[in-house]
C-alpha cells in the first residue's frame, strides 16, 4: 500500500472530474455498499484520504469476461480512476509489457510488497497433466497462485471460474480444474466475487470498502460479500408480482412475453441464485438479464453449469433416465409400475386363496354372512 | 363400522378371529391428518413446480402463486406436527404404536418380515398373522418415516431462504450445503414426492389385499381402530409379553 493520501485528489483533477461527480459515484457505492446514512456522509471524505492499494491480477484459465466487465466500469470518470489507477501492476491483458518483463513486474511486486498487496484472479486453476494445460512464462497456474495468492493480503477471486471453479471445471472437467480457494487454500482473506462475469460495480465496491474501512465485508458461506449475494434474485425481481399472480411466459415471444410476464416456467433460477443483478443490473446500469426477458441462469451458484442445466428447464433430469428427462413423467412412470406389480400381486394371490378355500370347504358358496 | 361388517364369518378350517383395539385415536387421527396434508402438498406443490393454471391477463390482483405457496406452507407446518406427533407416540404410545413395531429386534419379528415377504413372491398363500404392524409393513414404514423427514428437511432448507432474515426458521440454511446447493434442495424435494406417492401406493393396495385374503378387516381398523385377530396369535402375543 503506498502511503500518499492525496493521489486520488490529484488524480481526480487531472482527469477534470468535477466534486459532483465525485459524490454521485461516493453515492452509488454507499447504496450497492447498503451502508447507514452515516457511514454514506463519510464516504468522500475516507476515499479521498485512503491509500492506494498495490493490485495484480491473474488470469487463469479463463475467458477475459471478468476484465471486459472490469474496463467497462461505468461512471468512467470516477471508477476508472479507483480501478485504473489503482496500481495494477500486472495485469496481462492491459499492461504494455510483455514477456519476460512483464513477468519481472509481478516478481517485483510479490517481493516489493509482500503481504500488503491484493491479488485478483479471474479463472480456474486447472491441475491435471503437471498444470501443463495454463502455464504462463513457463510456471504453471498453480505454482503461480500459491505464490501470488500466498503472499497476498487479500485474493479477490472474480468471476465463477475463479471463485468456484466454473465452467472449466464442469462435468468432465478434462482438466482438472479447481477454484483458487481449493487451489490456495493457505490464502489469506480469500472473497469470491463469483457471476459469470462479476459485475464491475461490485469489483468496485469491494475496493471501495476495504480502501475505506481497511477491513473486508462479512461473507457468507461461499465467501462471497453479503452486499451482493445476501438476497435472493428473485427477492430483488420486478417481474416477482407476475410470479406472485401466476403470470408466466409460457413460450418464448408469446404474448406473456411481450408483456414482461415472470420467466419461472422458462426455468429461470432466480429463486435459487442469490445476487444483486436486479439492484446493480449490467452495462451502466442499463438492464440485467431477466428485464430484457431472458431468465437467470443461476451463473453466481457453485457449479452452475452443472446444477443449473438445462437452463431452460425448471428442473434437472433424473438420473439413469438423462438430463432432460422430466422428473413428473419418470414419477408416473414408476408410479404405475408400481401399482401394476402389487394389484397383480393381490389379485394372484387372491385367487389362489379362493381355490384352496373351495378345496378345503366345497360348502363354502352357501354359508351366508352374518 | 361395526365389527359384523368388517369381517365375515369364518369358513370351515379358518382360524376364529376376535377384534383386538390396536389403532388407538392418536394413531387414528394422525394417519388421516397426514394423509390429507399429503393430498393437498402434493397437488399444491405440483402447481408450484409446474403452475397449470392460466391467470387472465386482466385479472384483478389473482395472487395465485403467492396463495398456492402459503396453502402449501401452512399445510406442511401441519404436516410436520403429524410426523412429529407420530414419532413422539412411538415412544409413548399404545404397544401398537411403539418403535419396536417399526424396526424389528426380536428375532421373531425378523422371522415374521421374512415370512411375509415370501407372500410377495409367491411362496405363502397368506402373510402371517400380526396383531399391530406387518413385521414387513414395519419396516417399509421405518423407510417412509426417513423419506418424510427428509422430505422436511429439505422443505425446511427451502422455506430457510425465502422466510425474513430475523425468523428462527433462516437458520435452516446451514442445511442447503449438505444436499448440494439450493437447486439440488428444489429437486431433491420434489423428487422425495414422488418416492411417497409409491409408498402410498403400495400401502394402499397391499392393505386392501390383506384385508380380503385374510379377512381381518385391516381396511376398516384405520377408522374403526379395531382389527380382527387370530385367538392363537392373541394368546402367543400375550405369552410374549
Ligand atoms: S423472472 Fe425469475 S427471478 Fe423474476 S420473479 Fe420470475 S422466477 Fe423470480
Ligand atoms: S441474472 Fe442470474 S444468470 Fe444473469 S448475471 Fe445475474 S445471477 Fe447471473
Amino acid at each position: 500500500m503506498i502511503k500518499d493520501t492525496q493521489w486520488l485528489a490529484r488524480e481526480l483533477k487531472a482527469h477534470g472530474v468535477s466534486r459532483n461527480d465525485f459524490l454521485k459515484f461516493c453515492g452509488s457505492m454507499a447504496a450497492i455498499l447498503a451502508l447507514p446514512e452515516w457511514a454514506a456522509a463519510k464516504l468522500p471524505e475516507a476515499l479521498a484520504a485512503a491509500a492506494k492499494p498495490t493490485v495484480v491480477w491473474l488470469e487463469f484459465q479463463d475467458c477475459a469476461g471478468n476484465t471486459e466487465s472490469f474496463l467497462r466500469a461505468w461512471r468512467p470518470t470516477v471508477a476508472e480512476i479507483i480501478l485504473d489507477a489503482v496500481s495494477v501492476d500486472y495485469h496481462e491483458t492491459i499492461m504494455a509489457a510483455a514477456g519476460t518483463q512483464a513477468t519481472a513486474a509481478l516478481d517485483q511486486t510479490v517481493a516489493k510488497h509482500s503481504g500488503e498487496y491484493l491479488a485478483i484472479v479471474e479463472g480456474a486453476v486447472p491441475t491435471g497433466a503437471g498444470g501443463a494445460y495454463c502455464a504462463i512464462g513457463g510456471k504453471a497456474a498453480l505454482d503461480i497462485a500459491r505464490e501470488v495468492c500466498g503472499n497476498a493480503a487479500a485474493t479477490i477471486a472474480v468471476g465463477t471460474c475463479a471463485s468456484f471453479g466454473g465452467l472449466p471445471a464442469a462435468r468432465p472437467n478434462p482438466t482438472a480444474a479447481i477454484s483458487i480457494s481449493e487451489a490456495v487454500p493457505a490464502a489469506a482473506n480469500v472473497i469470491n466475487l463469483s457471476a459469470c462475469p462479476a459485475n464491475a460495480d461490485n469489483i468496485t465496491a469491494l475496493l471501495v470498502y476495504y480502501m475505506t474501512m481497511k477491513r473486508w465485508p462479512p461473507l457468507d458461506d461461499h465467501r462471497r460479500p453479503v452486499f451482493a449475494y445476501g438476497q435472493l434474485i428473485h427477492d430483488g425481481c420486478e417481474r416477482r408480482a407476475h410470479f406472485d399472480n401466476g403470470q408466466y411466459v409460457e413460450a418464448w415471444g408469446d404474448e406473456g412475453h411481450r408483456l414482461g410476464y415472470c420467466l419461472y416456467k422458462m426455468g429461470c433460477k432466480g429463486p435459487v441464485t442469490s445476487h444483486n443483478c436486479p439492484i446493480v443490473k449490467w452495462n451502466e446500469g442499463t438492464n440485467w438479464p431477466v428485464g430484457c426477458g431472458h431468465p437467470c441462469v443461476g451463473c453466481a451458484e457453485p457449479q452452475f453449469w452443472d446444477k443449473m442445466s438445462p437452463f431452460y428447464k425448471h428442473l434437472t433430469g433424473v438420473p439413469g433416465f438423462g438430463m432432460a428427462a422430466n422428473i413428473d413423467k419418470v414419477g408416473v412412470g414408476a408410479a404405475a409400475v408400481v401399482t401394476a406389480a402389487f394389484v397383480a400381486q393381490g389379485i394372484v394371490q387372491k385367487v389362489r386363496s379362493r381355490k384352496e378355500e373351495n378345496v378345503t370347504t366345497p360348502s363354502h358358496e352357501e354359508e351366508k354372512r352374518p | 363400522m361395526s365389527a359384523e361388517n368388517a369381517v365375515r364369518a369364518p369358513v370351515a378350517g379358518e382360524a376364529v378371529r376376535v377384534p383386538v383395539y390396536v389403532w388407538d385415536i392418536w394413531v387414528r387421527v394422525i394417519h388421516w391428518a397426514v394423509f390429507f396434508c399429503f393430498i393437498i402438498l402434493a397437488i399444491t406443490g405440483s402447481y408450484i413446480s409446474h403452475p397449470f393454471i392460466p391467470v387472465a391477463r386482466d385479472a384483478y390482483e389473482p395472487f395465485l402463486m403467492g396463495t398456492v405457496r402459503v396453502v402449501h406452507f401452512y399445510t406442511a407446518m401441519v404436516f410436520d406436527l403429524a410426523v412429529f406427533a407420530r414419532i413422539v407416540l412411538m415412544f409413548v404410545g399404545s404397544p401398537y404404536a411403539r418403535w419396536d413395531q417399526f424396526i424389528p429386534v426380536t428375532k421373531r419379528r425378523w422371522n415374521s418380515a421374512l415370512e411375509s415377504l415370501k407372500f410377495y413372491v409367491f411362496l405363502r398363500r397368506t402373510p402371517p398373522e400380526a396383531i399391530g404392524h406387518d413385521a414387513l409393513d414395519g419396516l417399509i414404514f421405518a423407510a417412509r418415516f426417513l423419506v418424510d423427514l427428509l422430505i422436511i428437511a429439505t422443505g425446511f432448507a427451502l422455506y430457510s431462504k425465502i422466510t425474513s432474515y430475523s425468523s428462527p426458521l433462516a437458520i435452516f440454511q446451514g442445511l442447503i450445503p449438505y444436499f448440494g446447493g439450493l437447486q439440488s434442495v428444489r429437486w431433491l424435494h420434489h423428487m422425495l414426492m414422488w418416492v411417497a406417492i409409491l409408498f402410498i401406493l403400495q400401502h394402499v393396495i397391499r392393505v386392501i389385499v390383506l384385508s380380503t385374503v385374510k379377512h381381518d378387516g385391516t381396511v376398516e381398523s384405520m377408522l374403526s381402530g379395531y382389527r380382527y385377530v387370530t385367538k392363537e396369535d392373541l394368546a402367543e402375543e400375550a405369552r410374549d409379553r
